[in-house]
């Protein structure tokens, strides 16, 4: 049977279920790659540019890490992700990932190509394109695909569920419910209980610190990109580890479109689709009221959210109350020191 | 009003003449340095692309003295560039600077058309038809001194004659206030550089220069990388130079948009996609430089630019294919010109090598 191998990061984090889902309707076996651990990190680093982002060198390292145990791999080109935007596009390391990993690495598996430009043609030609590759007959191939893209909405509405709102009429209302957003989030992904288990041992200790709250007091969102928030061990659980002290969080991915353009209705318009998502849901969060603090995760060389988060802290946060924190993240970033400045900030908010 | 805009290599000669014919007076910040540098990454985001600080180190400079009204460009594409205007003066007003902002996009020509109706001292449309013409001639005319200086520097005799004469042809061409008087600057310029004295009977090394435009053509980020390589002997063939950059969206020079079209096949194997910088001469320019029979490329990009991040990737593909020689130079802040000398020297003995190797053959 034919292997066909998904690296675990990047795009994953959005697009796991249709991928899967359809390479398994279609009879293929599926090989993820490792969740992120250092030595796929390692290998990443070593195989590419210095002072390229963090998640492209860990997605170089997830694509070595399947490079003898596939016989294809599934490689991603994001050039604009399904949104109705007329002139919206991603980060250029999205779009030129595909000739990265063609032209940078040696690998012995074939690349399969998910190329998805949805403002040219629909998500089915991207899909359909691995199916040709493949060789998979065309009748299975849409049913397969059907099948892949329900599944893909399933996830999407339970990602993005709309409990965001209700709990800011809760909130209005006095009640005062709890919804946390990304111990869903992160159960939706497959098998991450092995990077959870392997996260959690180090953590063990927090819950016995004297700072750790039982109780959720707090309410703290996470701004971010899914790549980085959910991964983690390139994230250094930082939602996990917030959870531990004592706050409920919130990710900027649970937001639904609908939230998010209307926010970014207050700005300037920005083109990168993903960092256009980030503003919206930073601005949401910090003009809501819903959250007691904001905590904005970015990779170091990241090039479209230098420009972001600059926008961020000069045109939205002088506006609005909520503390935020911005945390850099790089291959070199220590887990005591994000512990810390977490713990830091939990205390800031808990006392002002 | 009094306009400034940041530096970008010899740009600013075009650029003055065009605010100038229109009424404006111009304030041409002093031409970028290491303090600039310094300046622009006191204020800038900590790892936003090099143009960005020193950008913004030209106008807080400029701003010292006394302009009021900054220009740039700005736009939505998927390289940061299009951004700079809109958060570089907000970080300038955040610091307490006061003044007013002139982006130049494609949705707002109309308003930056009526900006200069105050100061235009004919009717608008003359003036901006006078301006376009001396900013189109002088851009021309800067561009054909650097590329004759290029290919004088290294037979000159005197080491150091051909870039002083290029400087002072290049001062005699900003003082020209008209059309006329610039067309016989360029003339004097040019008979300038043609009396440098040579000595044709060397053999120079031949290397293409390609990567981010601003590293390329901004000597102060490069220290020079042109004026150096010409006087140890090499002709210098870069793959971008200002008129190019000036002209290539406006798609008036049918060389350039020739030029522009062969490049973007050329990489079409390897990038097929558009995404945003000069990734298309990069990768273009490399293989033009091992058509051509040159002897080896230049790769400079600034720390963290995105294009030139995903060329600098594939270069090392396309070296083993064309079997060209290249050598990546990446530029920040903190680079030293010792350092970046040494590498650039012993690149260069590597060349000779392999040349004087395969002659012998």
């Amino acid at each position: 049977m034919t292997r066909v191998g998904i690296p675990r990061a990047l795009s994953y984090y959005r697009y796991f279920p249709l991928w899967e889902t359809f390479l398994e309707e279609c009879g293929v076996e599926i090989v993820r790659s490792d969740p992120t651990n250092k030595l796929i990190l390692e290998k990443g680093v070593s195989h590419s540019v210095d002072d390229i982002c963090l998640p492209v060198k860990c997605y170089f390292g997830h694509v070595l890490d399947l490079n003898e145990k596939a016989d294809y791999i599934l490689v991603e080109r994001i050039l604009s992700p399904e949104r109705n935007l007329e002139n919206g596009f991603t980060c250029p390391k999205l779009m030129a990932l595909l000739d990265m990993v063609k032209h940078g690495l040696e690998i012995k598996p074939k690349i399969l190509e998910f190329c998805l430009d949805s403002r040219k043609h629909p998500l089915t030609r991207a899909i359909g394109r691995i199916a040709k590759s493949l060789g998979i007959p065309k009748r299975r191939a849409l049913n397969s695909m059907k099948a892949a893209i329900e599944r893909q909405k399933l996830y999407e509405s339970k990602l993005t569920r709309m409990d965001v709102s209700i709990e800011k009429r809760n909130c209005q209302s006095g009640k005062n419910e709890e919804i946390p957003l990304t111990a869903q989030a992160s159960d939706l992904f497959p098998r991450q209980e092995d990077a959870r288990s392997e996260m959690r041992k180090p953590c063990a200790k927090v819950t016995s610190h004297p700072y750790c709250q039982p109780k959720r007091d707090l309410k703290i969102a996470v701004v971010g990109h899914e790549y980085l928030i959910f991964d983690k061990f390139l994230s250094h659980d930082i939602c996990g580890k917030l959870e531990r002290l004592g706050a409920t969080v919130y990710t900027s991915s649970a937001l639904p479109e609908e939230i998010i353009e209307k926010e970014i209705m207050k700005y300037e318009d920005i083109s990168w689709v993903y960092e256009r998502d980030l503003v919206g849901a930073a601005s949401y969060f910090l003009s809501s009221g819903i959250v007691d603090g904001v905590i904005f995760v970015v990779c170091f060389a990241c090039g479209p959210d230098s420009i972001t988060m600059e926008i961020i802290n000069r045109e939205i946060c002088p506006k609005n109350r909520p503390p935020v924190m911005t945390i850099v993240i790089d291959e070199h970033t220590g887990d005591a020191g994000v512990l810390t400045r977490l713990e830091a900030f939990c205390d800031m908010v808990r006392r002002g | 009003m009094r306009v400034s805009f940041p530096h970008m290599g010899n740009a600013y000669i075009p650029l003055s003449a065009l605010l100038k014919t229109l009424g404006a007076e111009v304030i041409v910040p002093p031409l970028p340095t290491r303090k600039t540098v310094e300046l622009g990454s006191l204020y800038a985001p900590e790892f936003v692309c090099l143009p960005f600080k020193v950008n913004l180190g030209d106008n807080i400079q400029a701003l010292n003295m006394g302009a009021d009204t900054l220009a740039m460009v700005c736009g939505s594409w998927a390289c940061r560039f299009g951004y700079y205007g809109r958060i570089q003066h907000r970080i300038l007003r955040d610091a307490g600077f006061e003044f007013e902002s002139l982006l130049l996009g494609r949705d707002n020509l109309g308003a930056t058309y009526n900006r200069f109706r105050k100061t235009a001292n004919r009717s608008l449309p003359l003036s901006w038809a006078s301006a376009l013409r001396i900013f189109h001639m002088k851009a021309k005319a800067v561009d054909k001194l650097e590329s004759l200086s290029r290919k004088i520097r290294p037979f000159e005799k005197k080491r150091g004659s051909t870039s002083q004469a290029l400087a002072e042809g290049l001062r005699i061409l900003h003082e020209a206030r008209d059309i006329q008087k610039a067309r016989k600057a360029f003339q004097k310029a040019r008979d300038l550089l043609l009396s440098v004295e040579t000595e044709k009977s060397r053999k120079p090394l031949n290397v293409a220069i390609v990567g981010e435009i601003y590293v390329v053509i901004e000597p102060a980020l490069n220290f020079s990388i042109i004026e150096r390589l010409g006087e140890m002997g090499v002709l210098v063939h870069p793959a971008l130079s200002i008129y190019k950059w000036l002209f290539r969206s406006l798609k008036i020079d049918p060389l350039i948009t020739a030029d522009e079209k062969i490049a973007i096949r050329r990489t079409k194997p390897y990038i097929p996609y558009d995404i945003g910088g000069e990734e298309h001469q990069t990768i273009g320019g490399t293989i033009k430089a091992a058509k051509r029979g040159y002897e080896g490329v230049i790769h400079l990009y600034p720390l963290t630019c995105m294009p030139e991040n995903i060329s600098r990737v594939i270069i090392p593909a396309l070296e083993r294919r064309c079997n060209i020689p290249v050598l990546n130079l990446c530029l920040d802040e903190h680079s030293s010109p010792a350092g970046f000398m040494t590498r650039i020297e012993a690149f260069l003995d590597l060349l000779e090598r392999k040349r004087a190797r395969n002659s012998t053959v």
